[in-house]
């Protein structure tokens, strides 16, 4: 488990002093896949490279299965980091280097034992499925292929936590997908946690369980990922989830132009299945008019949003909208 | 002519050869200290860091044919005389070592960021991001730098034939310009010419063989 309480990073930037990261608390669970989403010089990396002291903090702790690495030094402190994989925007790998020796590095850094670096690197890369690269320099490498090739030499050690720092930004769409299914596999298959930093909220919902929105150096929001997702809190978590293709877009429609209540219902899960519009009109004297609607697979579910104009008498809104809430358990928000 | 010219470009490449080593041995960790104690370097140390600036800027800012003179008495206190090719490799190894500190820093400086911070966030010690990260990935530059030294030091060591040295520099004054025969003196240049054109390319082609980026 990686816990992070009250803590607090400045940077220095020509005289004046910019507080990264604002009195954190954050509690990350074995077996999680958390994102951590913001815009740029939100933060996000900051806090993400505190967790393996990429960054010194000024103050609070970072507690990983019980030990807190901010108070580590030099040999301890690079015991703890070789439980600690990660990725990077960019991939960082040894451009002199061929696949095989980026993915053997970690071992011989840690001492692996000699005669099985070569099965051990065969066998990542087989499961990265870059057999055929093995000899390859990255210069000769797609983008996708990096990333994996970076992935396997991030998990060669076998840590227990995979950092990864927009891991997917780099990537076109199709690739970013084939990275995420193979981050989603290896958090299946060996149990790894993974904290991933990103500004796209297409990943948080393809893989993430859980999210933390974070703004100006704060989380204004965490929770799981449905969570935010049926109700965001904060006006950021509100322009990311609609800053996903299909959704709601709210902008364009313009209360005034209608003579009902517009209401926004956001359902999650089995009650996406429900006929609630017949429902309404069959229970209350109201009409229901649908402007758009839209629905999102998450990782372990699906949340829909429906906008709505209901025409009637206020009452029978009322009566209407505490029905969906409380009923049928759909957040309902008169817009 | 060729009994003239043979010895005397062994003589050249002797001196090269010795002062390239010893300024490589001395100005290659100088390079590392210089990028390792930067500001944002990995040990970041500014008052080692300026220090060694210091240093390095002051020995470069002496024009190389005053610096053998001053160096007299070091060449003697450590060769035993101020005349002949192994003393001339004193001044020669003194005058390189600096510039070879201030190219390996620049091909250092080169690296990608990210590698090395890859290397720290793996664990890596400062000892292993030097030798399996840093110097590997800069090895193509490094070798590029290395030809630059070389390249000067040849220059270098036909201006030390002027106070004494041996080697091709000398060859050309004592024959072409004291005894006034030009078909040494152009010979001498020509040699010297070519040695610097064989070296470039040499170097060239090695950095480009071993680059795999």
């Amino acid at each position: 488990m990686i816990e992070i309480s009250n803590l607090n990073k400045t940077f220095n930037v020509d005289g004046n002093t910019v507080q990264a990261i604002n009195n954190v608390s954050l509690k990350i669970n074995d077996g999680d896949i958390y994102g951590i989403i913001g815009y740029s010089g939100a933060g996000k990396s900051t806090l993400l490279r505190c967790i393996n002291k990429l960054e010194d903090v000024d103050s609070g702790s970072i507690s990983i299965n019980g030990t807190d690495i901010t108070k580590l030094k030099n040999g301890k402190l690079r015991a703890e980091k070789k439980k600690i994989g990660m990725i990077f925007q960019h991939f960082n790998l040894l451009q002199q280097k061929t696949v095989f020796e980026n993915i053997a590095f970690p071992l011989k850094i840690n001492k692996y034992p000699k005669d099985k670096i070569k099965d051990r690197v065969l066998e990542l890369l087989e499961y990265v499925d870059l057999v055929d690269k093995i000899d390859a320099y990255p210069s000769q490498l797609s983008g996708g292929q990096k990333q994996r090739v970076a992935i396997a030499r991030a998990i060669s050690t076998n840590p227990t936590i995979l950092l990864s720092d927009e891991g997917t930004s780099a990537l076109d769409p199709s690739t970013t997908q084939s990275i995420l299914e193979l981050l989603k596999q290896i958090n299946n298959d060996l149990k790894i946690t993974i904290v991933m930093v990103t500004h796209q909220m297409e990943v948080v919902k393809d893989i993430c369980d859980k999210v933390a929105i974070v703004e100006k150096g704060q989380i204004v929001e965490n929770g799981t990922v449905e969570q935010i997702f049926t109700s965001p809190k904060s006006k950021t978590a509100n322009l990311f989830i609609s800053s996903l293709q299909g959704d709601v877009q709210e902008d364009i429609i313009d209360t005034s132009d209608y003579d009902g209540k517009i209401v926004r219902l956001s359902f999650l899960g089995d009650s996406a299945k429900k006929p609630i519009v017949s429902d309404l009109v069959r229970k209350f004297d109201v009409d229901v008019n649908i402007l758009s609607g839209n629905i999102n697979k998450l990782q372990q579910s699906k949340v829909g949003h429906l906008i709505v104009e209901l025409i009637g008498k206020d009452e029978e809104i009322q009566n209407s909208i505490d029905y969906l809430e409380n009923t049928c358990k759909i957040v309902a928000e008169v817009i | 002519m060729l009994e003239l010219l043979i010895p005397s470009i062994l003589e050249t490449l002797y001196m090269v050869s010795v002062s390239t080593l010893i300024a490589l041995v001395i100005g290659f960790p100088l390079g590392i200290i210089l990028v390792m104690t930067e500001k944002g370097g990995l040990s970041e140390n500014l008052l080692v860091n300026n220090i060694l600036n210091f240093i390095i800027n002051l020995l470069r800012s002496i024009p190389f044919i005053i610096l053998i003179i001053l160096i007299f008495p070091l060449s003697k206190l450590l060769v035993g005389t101020m005349i002949g090719t192994t003393a001339t490799i004193v001044p020669l190894a003194i005058s390189a070592a600096p510039f070879v500190a201030r190219v390996m820093e620049t091909s250092l400086k080169e690296v990608d960021k990210g590698v090395v911070e890859f290397g720290v966030s793996m664990g890596a010690s400062n000892f292993e991001i030097i030798s399996k990260i840093l110097v590997p990935e800069a090895l193509p530059s490094i070798i590029s730098s290395i030809t630059l030294t070389i390249i000067n030091l040849i220059s270098y060591s036909a201006m030390a034939g002027m106070v004494g040295g041996g080697g091709l520099g000398n060859l050309a004054l004592q024959y072409g310009y004291y005894r006034t025969d030009k078909a040494i003196l152009y010979a001498a240049v020509i040699v010297i010419i070519l040695m610097v054109q064989a070296f470039q390319l040499a170097g060239d082609k090695l950095a480009k063989s071993v680059n795999k980026k």
